[in-house]
């Protein structure tokens, strides 16, 4: 087999770029080139998009030879995309009365979708034990903090909702901040050492 | 042997009729202040006074970065006309120059959302390449906000509209170190932002949704956010503060019966439910 083909060359692609970016940041030498490569990144970006739309066409498409169930909305997509796509690039004016006339009215009706939150909110936001109780009960208060004729009632929830905000969450969001921090360095050193291949699809 | 006889649902109990009078309750009660306009008293919290204060703290000819990331809810609300505003008058009264980008990892529509935001701006006195900037969407996410924290000059060759960087006489010999002021509007956590922005050592303004702002917290207590709005709310106080009140502030009125109904739903859910396996231990 090719060695271009090879598990490592891969790797290999992956990490010498990596190395180069952190020893540009540490010692700020061959800044120029680091600028370059960041520039790279943002063009490979461009490639895995075109992937992505390769991948769902292909997935939609063989759904729709298939005749598999609500396939036929694929049609619809593909006309979409197609026409959203030509016009961008051929008829800019086209675009514009699409996203004006079209997208910009259908994703504020999609807001109406608020609705079904209320009716959620009656059946969903039960709560079975008491953790539950104090999750809806801090909710409760950071949103009648936010509500001003609510601070303006009692200005105790103002103070209630900022300290629920300013005191426990700060302090779970820094320990998950701190966490995750911690897990890029851990991902970081086991893909220098190889041992994480999550990026080759593995 | 004994059978169980099921009794029968009274019309307030079924869910479709419960639905019904929910949607109806909505629709009426917001539909009140739409009809009758009420302004409702509103506090101004600090961190809105900050933001506005840090954007007109740019220093006179100074520079200001915006990163777009809503959609069409801030263009038809028009809370991101009233933020684009704010930025203008300061262009116009102290010529602060601004460079708006979106690096929106949703889409390009952001980017399209910038283009209609700046169709309606007053610009009168401002010049498209001397004064602002669009560089319109950009693809990578957070490998733009790093492109832009290590050299504004290689985030793309052309603007928005197609004209090379190298002919907008406002990028011209443009280094990110020139930039007084950062700010972006997050539809996702801050996190990337914060990673490649903050090693810059400037102030960070971010707007964002409750939850978001939440997620901030963090970040906001080490001083890492200078300032920001918080959700609608915040850009309401935004609006108080500049005089340009916009549709957002009439929507936001909904909010102080909104707000409330909703807690009661959850209040009516839970007793609710509370009753019945009482009901249903007895029984």
């Amino acid at each position: 087999m090719s060695f271009l083909k090879e598990k490592e060359f891969a790797i290999i692609l992956f990490v010498m770029p990596l190395l180069f970016l952190l020893f540009n940041y540490y010692t700020g030498i061959s800044d120029p080139a680091a600028k370059e490569l960041v520039g790279w990144g943002s063009i490979l970006w461009n490639f895995s998009m075109l992937i992505g739309t390769y991948t769902m066409f292909k997935y939609l498409g063989t759904n729709l030879v298939q005749r598999k169930k609500d396939s036929e909305y694929s049609i619809i997509l593909f006309i979409s995309f197609f026409a959203y796509l030509a016009c961008m690039y051929a008829y800019p004016s086209g675009y514009d009365y699409i996203l004006t006339n079209l997208q910009t009215p259908l994703q504020m009706g999609l807001l109406v979708g608020t609705f079904t939150n209320y009716t959620m909110l009656f059946r969903g936001a039960r709560t079975r034990n008491w953790l539950g109780v104090l999750l809806l009960v801090s909710a409760i208060l950071y949103a009648l903090s936010m509500i001003p004729i609510a601070t303006r009632t009692w200005v105790g929830f103002s103070m209630m909702g900022t300290w629920i905000n300013v005191v426990p969450n700060a302090g779970v969001m820094r320990a998950i901040t701190i966490g995750m921090g911690v897990g890029l360095v851990a991902t970081l050193l086991r893909e220098l050492t190889g041992k994480e291949t999550h990026y080759l699809g593995g | 042997m004994a059978q169980k006889v099921e009794k029968a649902e009274k019309w307030y109990q079924s869910a479709s009729t419960q639905e019904y009078l929910m949607y109806l309750s909505v629709i009426l009660l917001s539909g009140m202040l739409l009809i009758n306009p009420v302004t409702f008293p509103l506090d101004i919290t600090q961190p809105t006074i900050d933001f506005v204060n840090a954007i007109r703290s740019i220093p006179k000819g100074g520079l200001m970065l915006w990163d777009e990331s809503s959609f069409v809810t801030g263009y038809y609300t028009q809370n991101q006309i009233a933020l684009y505003k704010l930025f203008f008058d300061q262009a116009k009264q102290r010529g602060v120059r601004i460079i708006f980008i979106s690096c929106c990892v949703d889409g390009p529509m952001a980017g399209a959302m910038i283009n209609k935001q700046l169709e309606v701006q007053d610009t009168t006195g401002l010049k498209y390449g001397v004064n602002y900037v669009n560089l319109g969407w950009q693809p990578g996410f957070e490998l733009v906000l790093s492109a832009i924290a290590k050299d504004i000059q290689t985030v793309t060759k052309a603007d928005a509209y197609g004209t090379p960087i190298s002919d907008i006489p406002m990028m011209k010999g443009l280094r990110t170190e020139d930039i007084n002021l950062f700010a972006f509007n997050c539809g996702v956590s801050c996190d990337p932002w914060m990673r490649q922005w903050v090693p810059l050592h400037k102030p960070i303004l971010m707007t964002g949704g409750y939850s978001l702002i939440a997620q901030a917290q963090g970040y906001i207590q080490a001083g890492s956010i200078t300032a920001y709005l918080n959700g609608s709310r915040g850009y309401v106080e935004m609006e108080r503060i500049t005089g340009y009140l916009t549709m957002q502030t009439s929507l936001f009125e909904a909010s102080n019966i909104m707000g409330p109904y909703a807690i009661l739903l959850v209040i009516v859910c839970n007793v609710s439910h509370t009753l019945q396996k009482r009901k249903k231990r007895r029984e």
